[in-house]
């Protein structure tokens, strides 16, 4: 056989072999290791890419953004506008009932359990805190308070999951194995079971390379073709009343926004000096305004204890706001905790990370809660979801994000995307809209 | 205050005033020698802290050597030297502080930035110049420096024992400045060593502590540079303690010392004081009459002698009154006895002469025979009558009747009395000042006597005339009824004789009218005193008590 046969004969049993790998398959144990703390069980905790993405796996929301930032169905048959202002969220296909979809949601607006990704239902009407009076047995109707096109996409938002082992995966008290679930409304996963565990950077990059894992999430150098958007947004939210008018000045003045992403924050980190993350506006390159005199307050910033990258960031605040005189005391705590922190108000500085949605409006609404500027909703979302056109919109969003960035007590400091490496057992995860990787799509090419 | 009292007080310096000698040169022996025993303790820890910091300096420069000497810091410069990003080294100081037991680590590029930090890696990034300042020290050996440490409550800056030395990559150049802090960790070590108190002083103020020595303490303060030092504090509570133990048990002593003081003065005093105090008895019944007071309290010596003085001087005393009292009841009787000789003896003479004159005249057969013995007749039967008043009045003074005694209204009585004085002779006036409703117990018919008595010489002392006042009042428990009248008045020399029997102012008089109304004044409890009344007159005052359930 002649060389160049010989060539051909080999380079097609590669090609036969490649195509075989990437055939889906179904079966197997996908071992997930996540770089970091677990992950909190309740949806609207899962503040990281890397939360959400496990949180995804057993509470999804009703929908999920492509790519393109369309929306697929997950838990719904169909989502059919009846009016302008009006919703119909079709649930005959899901385990998921509309009373229990309903009040997930109420629960957003809750005291025990206020969180910001509330701002998400803001649009309906009584701002989506009596819900549980518009269900069907088979179907959700909402109505909306003013025009907001982009509410079927926010629907699809991760915070807004349905707990109740409605996803790909059912998990048990310990979270781990994973099952698939052969009733999911999306159709069963590949893999039969998914092994979730937690460690820290260098242990889960040694499981990855000794291949005792097939996924890594949260650590080292993304892998995807392509990246994900980081929507992770971190702020420093400060109490005026508390620490003084002059602490956000002192701060600006203080932090270089590149030197954290630089040294303390995991990548893909990049700065953010707007309100939104650079994937949702342009960054202003704001100059360093000069430093108020040096004032001498006693403050605490408190921070996640579950994220090291929060810590870093404490400890560097700390070091630089102690050479503008302020003594800053550090003090960790449970997201849960740091949550309830937030919504009563009773803090100096917090760290605050939130995903935000990919999309420039709901972000916008996110953040303004985030800042305790609820009362802002109202006159901000009416004008924008006013505006028919996209691209007319998300312009009048970042305008409106750029006029309030010196009003708002919350200082944007980074936005973090989800590094995934994935080992040559599987092929390297998708992303969806919101940058998390398609888990629950993986199977095992051997 | 009683001798007795006096003689306890008297003894007790005799126990305090030794222990008030002794016990503050006790005390300062004991504390001079507890002193230098715990100067001697300090001085070890002192020498022994000293050391612990030489042997840390020590570690620090070793440490710094073998860092130097290190293939990972030279990697470190070879990185830098490569063009990789800073942030590719910025973990690296805390991995080697730790492998080399530091705790001050950072590494710094030529112009003083800090690349990477062990003990603040939030510094990465900045300068730190009072660290790097470290470079330019020419001795490699450790010293101190104050260095940034961070910890929950914010940053500060803690001394620290560091050294400096440099890598050389080509033409990048690495600072490694690492060394100890002066922690509370070093604080406890010390403290363990020493047996003392630490404290890390820096600021002007305690930064650190470790151990404990209970206050008062006795400190020394270990000079570690400029502001720096290491302050240990050994208890001298114990020292304390036992100069405290000392002054309690001669405060024992001394109140045990005062107990038997006292019961042993109480004791000596009793002795003593016993036989003065029976003698001072025995004067004050003595000097309340009672003649027969004896002292019959044992004592020896001089207070024995002055017991039997005493005794002797008492029976002596006794024995001269009684004779005194004998000698005036003679005296009395024999005035008496002569005042009745002559009282009985006047009339002896003329009816001797009278029966004299008839003897003659019946030898003479004197025609006058019948005249005379008329005349003297009359005489001797005035003489003889005379001579029976007098022995009545003598009976009836030595017989007076025991009063027979009543519920007797005074002014009622008086008024009785006054009424046979209704109509005075001429020149005479009576003014009866009466209080009604006094009572007394009494016989009337004696105290009719006395009365009648008073107011007949109250108008016989009189001749020419004049006012006779009477009062009766009460006061201080009695009855008082006084005669008072306007005549020529008592003189004082003789007011305190006119009580007594047969003395007598008047012609005529018997001398036994006051002597009777004074006894029956006493013998109703009262008493008769004479006294002169403002005018010149006399004034006769009647006591009588009152009954108790009247007196006022």
């Amino acid at each position: 056989m002649s060389q160049p046969r010989l060539l051909l004969l080999a380079g097609g049993a590669l090609a036969l072999t490649a195509l075989g790998a990437s055939r889906p398959r179904y079966g197997g144990e996908l071992r997930v290791v996540v770089a970091g703390s677990p992950a909190p069980e309740d949806p609207a905790l899962a503040d990281t890419p890397a939360d959400a993405a496990i949180s995804w796996l057993t509470a999804p929301a009703l929908c999920r953004l492509d790519a393109n930032l369309r929306p697929a169905p997950v838990l719904t048959d169909e989502v059919t506008r009846l009016g302008p202002q009006r919703l119909r969220i079709g649930l005959g296909g899901s385990r998921a009932t509309p009373a229990a979809i309903a009040e997930r949601w109420e629960r957003l607006s809750r005291t025990a359990t206020l969180s910001p990704y509330r701002a998400l239902l803001y649009p309906l009407r009584d701002e989506g805190r009596r819900l549980t009076g518009r269900v069907t047995d088979d179907a959700l109707e909402l109505s909306l308070a003013f025009p907001w096109p982009d509410l079927e996409r926010s629907l699809c938002h991760p915070a807004l999951g349905i707990p109740g082992n409605h996803g790909a995966f059912l998990s048990n008290r310990a979270r781990t194995p994973l099952l698939a679930n052969p009733a999911h409304a999306a159709g069963r996963p590949f893999v039969d079971r998914l092994l979730l565990a937690v460690a820290s950077e260098r242990d889960a990059a040694r499981r990855l390379e000794l291949n005792q894992a097939e996924v890594l999430l949260g650590a080292g150098e993304d892998s995807s073709p392509a990246p994900p958007p980081a929507l992770s947004a971190t702020y420093l939210a400060y109490r005026p009343s508390r620490v003084g008018a002059s602490l956000g000045r002192s701060v600006e003045a203080a932090i270089d926004r590149a030197d954290l992403t630089r040294y303390f924050v995991r990548g893909p980190a990049v700065p953010m000096s707007a309100l939104l993350p650079p994937a949702l506006m342009p960054q202003p390159t704001l100059a360093r305004p000069p430093p108020p005199a040096s004032e001498s307050r006693d403050v605490t910033l408190l921070y996640d204890a579950g994220l090291d990258d929060q810590r870093a960031v404490a400890e560097r605040l700390q070091v630089k706001l102690h050479d503008r005189g302020y003594r800053v005391a550090l003090k960790a705590l449970s997201r849960g905790e740091l949550r309830r922190r937030w919504a009563q108000g009773d803090f100096d500085l917090m760290l605050h990370a939130v995903l935000l949605p990919p999309l420039p409006g709901p972000a916008l609404a996110v953040v303004l809660d985030l800042a305790g500027r609820h009362d802002l909703l109202p006159t901000e979302l009416r004008p924008i979801g006013a505006l028919a056109d996209p691209a007319e919109r998300d312009a009048k969003v970042r305008q409106r994000a750029e006029a309030l960035r010196e009003t708002l007590p919350l200082i944007p400091l980074y936005a973090q995307g989800l590094a995934v490496r994935s080992s040559s057992q599987i092929l390297p995860p998708a992303s969806d809209g919101q940058g998390l990787p398609l888990l629950d799509d993986l199977f095992l090419v051997r | 205050m009683r001798l007795r009292t006096r003689l306890m007080i008297a003894l007790l310096p005799l126990a305090v005033v030794p222990l008030a000698v002794v016990l503050p040169v006790a005390q300062a022996n004991l504390r001079r020698t507890l002193s230098r025993e715990l100067e001697g303790r300090l001085e070890a820890a002192h020498a022994a802290a000293a050391a612990a910091l030489d042997k840390r300096a020590e570690e620090v420069r070793r440490s710094m050597d073998e860092l130097a000497d290190s293939a990972a810091l030279e990697e470190v410069a070879r990185t830098l030297h490569g063009g990789a990003p800073p942030a590719r080294v910025a973990g690296q100081a805390t991995r080697l502080m730790s492998a080399r037991g530091l705790t001050v680590l950072s590494l710094f590029d030529a112009q003083g930035t800090t690349v990477s930090s062990g003990h603040l890696p939030a510094r990465v990034g900045d300068p730190d110049p009072r660290l790097f300042a470290a470079s330019l020290w020419k001795d490699p050996a450790p010293s101190w420096a104050l260095v940034e440490r961070r910890d929950a409550s914010g940053i500060r800056e803690v001394p620290a024992l560091v050294a400096a030395r440099a890598v050389d990559y080509g033409r990048v150049r690495v600072w490694a400045v690492g060394g100890a802090y002066l922690d509370a960790s070093l604080a406890r070590h010390l403290a363990g060593l020493t047996g003392t108190r630490v404290e890390l002083l820096w600021a002007g103020q305690v930064q650190e502590s470790a151990g404990s020595a209970a206050p008062p303490v006795l400190a020394r303060v270990l000079q570690l540079g400029d502001g720096v030092g290491v302050r240990l504090a050994i208890s001298s509570a114990a020292q304390r303690e036992a100069e405290a133990g000392i002054t309690r048990a001669f405060l024992g002593l001394a109140v045990v010392g005062v107990l038997l003081t006292l019961l042993l003065g109480f004791y000596v005093a009793r002795r003593i004081s016993r036989s003065v105090e029976a003698l001072t008895a025995g004067a004050q019944r003595v000097a309340g009459g009672d003649l027969d007071a004896k002292v019959t309290a044992r004592a020896s010596g001089e207070v024995g002698e002055l017991i039997g003085a005493f005794n002797q001087m008492t029976q002596q005393l006794r024995t001269q009154t009684e004779r005194l009292v004998a000698s005036e009841r003679i005296a009395a009787w024999q005035d008496v006895a002569r005042r009745l000789a002559h009282e009985l003896k006047n009339p002896l003479t003329p009816i001797k002469m009278s029966l004299e004159t008839l003897l003659a005249a019946r030898e003479l057969n004197s025609p006058r025979f019948g005249e005379l013995f008329g005349e003297s007749a009359t005489v001797i039967l005035e003489e003889v009558e005379r001579l029976r008043r007098t022995i009545d009045e003598f009976s009836r003074f030595a017989r007076l009747p025991k009063p027979q005694l009543e519920e007797v209204a005074l002014d009622a009585l008086l008024g009785q009395v006054l009424a046979l004085y209704a109509s005075p002779r001429a020149g005479v006036t009576v003014v009866p000042q009466l209080q009604p409703g006094v009572t007394v117990r009494a016989d009337p018919d004696q105290l009719t006597q006395v009365l009648l008595n008073l107011i007949k010489n109250a108008d016989e002392a009189m001749p020419e005339g004049g006012t006779i006042r009477v009062r009766l009042r009460t006061g201080k428990g009695q009855a008082v009824i006084e005669v008072e009248d306007t005549g020529k008045g008592i003189p004082p020399e003789d007011r305190a004789r006119v009580l007594e029997p047969y003395f007598t102012q008047k012609e005529g008089g018997t001398g036994l009218g006051l002597s009777i109304a004074s006894r029956i004044c006493q013998e109703h409890g009262g008493a008769l005193e004479v006294d002169g009344a403002p005018g010149g007159g006399a004034l006769m005052r009647v006591v009588l008590p009152l009954p108790e359930s009247v007196s006022p």
